[in-house]
């Protein structure tokens, strides 16, 4: 069985009159079924209120499913029982969007050891933990700052490195990028990809940057709590007629590519990187010029 | 710049009591209050200083950082001061004007309340100006872990006082937001009466306090997500423990105490106590 497993999975948000009576009832998730593999980087797209966050949640035991079934590292979670969800959340890790309302800690390193606290750790073996993830993500000179004093890249980094001080297999980010600059988010997009490299942890991408996507091994394409494209970046970018229809924009070089191809270019569409765009456009310039 | 508000008003340099442990500071703290109002008499006072100096040299501190404090307070100690003056009922009357009647006592006591006031606020100030908001948090939190046995909450209380001081800046930098926000819609804060100016306000408490409960949901998600749990045994990065200065510094002040409390019972016994004595 893969590590994630999501079966038919039915989230409903209700709203509710003054008195408790159920007026409206939304499906934020409907029906949506994946699968994820140890050591993935899956990237989750869509747009405001398709349901993308409310599926993250689930994923770290913050909301539980109405319908369906989420079984995680082979267990299924299971509401009830403390134990189970403390121990999911243990082994996949949350970033939220709002570096400044995730940051415990009036320091940096003592941010990053409220999760191993909370696990009850020892200190010495707290404070090894700590000075790791720190390392990891670049932040170990900063170790006695404010967060105050930080960048939201920077920011954004140490909630990452909180996680990690637990040890998990997973992190769930969800548009962390969001409210961050571009140097911000190139920060932590680095970061992600580096973690995902080395230290084989499973990134569960969640956002409606396509350039963030990419990369990814997998993408899944979210539109009113449906999954309604899936597949590798190549495949899913391929559909760029139901990309547009989810709300979503392709990637500025698909964009450019198909706008060429349509003035008449001999060019593939499939590309992602400036070289190998670059590469490309000189090939069909030449041969445009050469007849 | 707004961020760089420090609370309190920790004083950053490196001396033996900054590096003493908060619970011993907060018990020394205690016990010095504690003499201030045991003893009423200019010797008394003159030991409590004596103490009070000996402590602003190890705890390296600009003794003006200290007299800062003061300011503040500046119109309480003359309202207790006068107050005292004329309404204390004493037997050796020195003027009396209509209502009005100063006496010896009356003097004495306006004298011993101001010198009080002042060693209270002087005193207290070496503890916060040498502590972290943190460590005092801290501090509060293991000394006061007796009353979980009442089942008052002391981590939890502890872990939200500790949390909003990490707001505070944050909060504050918001209301700025607000207010701009406001004042580029026409919004005005400077003109009118009292209660005028107080109703101006309410679009930004407004505001303000939605996104506190913004933040506020956002931040126990972020906690829960990892791995908080209430009543769960927690451990720390940076758990208190006592070391040898720690109960040197006991020691240091429970003597002062005793002492203290001693030379009280001797006057007491033998009749000397009063204004110039203790």
């Amino acid at each position: 069985m893969s590590f994630i497993s999501i079966k038919n999975l039915v989230h409903k948000f209700y709203v509710k009159d003054d008195d408790g009576n159920i007026i409206e009832e939304n499906d934020a998730i409907n029906g949506v079924s994946l699968d994820v593999e140890r050591g993935q980087f899956i990237a989750i797209l869509g747009q405001n209120g398709s349901g993308k966050s409310t599926l993250a949640r689930h994923l770290n035991n913050l909301l539980f499913p109405d319908e369906g079934s989420i079984w995680i590292d082979n267990v299924a979670v299971n509401e009830s029982d403390d134990e189970n969800v403390w121990m999911n959340r243990k082994k996949i890790g949350m970033v939220f969007q709002n570096p400044d309302n995730q940051i415990i800690g009036t320091t940096v390193e003592e941010d990053t050891a409220f999760g191993p606290e909370n696990l009850g750790i020892q200190t010495k073996n707290i404070r090894r933990r700590v000075d790791e993830s720190l390392q990891t993500v670049g932040m170990d000179n900063r170790k006695k700052s404010s967060p105050n004093h930080l960048s939201g890249g920077q920011k954004q980094r140490i909630a990452i490195a909180g996680i990690l001080a637990m040890h998990p297999c997973c992190i769930v980010l969800d548009e962390a990028s969001a409210m961050l600059d571009p140097d911000g988010r190139r920060e932590l997009l680095n970061t992600i990809h580096r973690l995902n490299k080395d230290e084989e942890i499973t990134i569960i991408l969640i956002t409606h940057f396509m350039e963030e996507a990419v990369d990814a091994d997998k993408v899944f394409v979210m539109e009113k709590g449906k999954i309604k494209l899936h597949g590798t970046p190549q495949q899913v970018f391929g559909e760029s007629q139901s990309i547009k229809s989810a709300g979503l924009e392709l990637p500025e070089i698909m964009k450019l590519s198909l706008q060429l191809k349509d003035d008449g270019y001999d060019i593939p569409t499939g590309m992602f990187t400036i070289n190998e765009f670059a590469d490309e456009f000189e090939k069909a310039y030449r041969n445009r010029s050469d007849n | 710049m707004l961020r760089d508000i420090t609370l309190g008003q920790y004083y950053i340099t490196d001396s033996k009591l900054h590096r003493l442990d908060p619970r011993v500071k907060l018990a020394g703290t205690m016990i010095y209050i504690i003499t201030l109002f045991l003893v009423k008499g200019m010797l008394g006072y003159l030991i409590a200083a004596i103490f009070f100096a000996v402590m602003v040299k190890v705890s390296r501190v600009p003794f003006r950082f200290m007299v800062r404090g003061l300011k503040a307070i500046v119109s309480v100690l003359i309202i207790t001061g006068v107050c005292n003056l004329l309404f204390f009922n004493g037997e050796q009357k020195i003027l009396e004007y209509g209502i009005i009647t100063i006496t010896l006592e009356g003097i004495e006591n306006a004298i011993c309340m101001t010198i009080r006031l002042i060693m209270l606020i002087l005193g207290t100030s070496i503890m916060t100006l040498t502590t972290t908001p943190n460590d005092l948090t801290d501090g509060i939190e293991k000394s006061a872990g007796f009353l979980e046995r009442f089942r008052i909450p002391v981590h939890e209380i502890a872990l939200m006082m500790s949390i909003a001081l990490r707001f505070i800046p944050i909060l504050v930098e918001e209301t700025n937001k607000i207010m701009k926000a406001q004042i580029s819609r026409g919004a005005d804060f400077e003109s009118g009466g009292l209660i005028k100016r107080v109703k101006n306000y309410v679009p930004i408490i407004v505001p303000l306090f939605i996104s506190a409960f913004h933040r506020a949901s956002d931040l126990a998600m972020a906690m829960e997500s990892r791995c908080y749990r209430t009543g769960k045994e927690r451990t720390k990065l940076y758990p208190l423990r006592y070391r040898k200065s720690d109960y040197m510094a006991y020691t240091v002040i429970i003597t002062y105490l005793i002492g203290m409390a001693f030379m009280k019972c001797i006057l007491v016994y033998n009749g000397l106590n009063g204004f110039w004595t203790m």
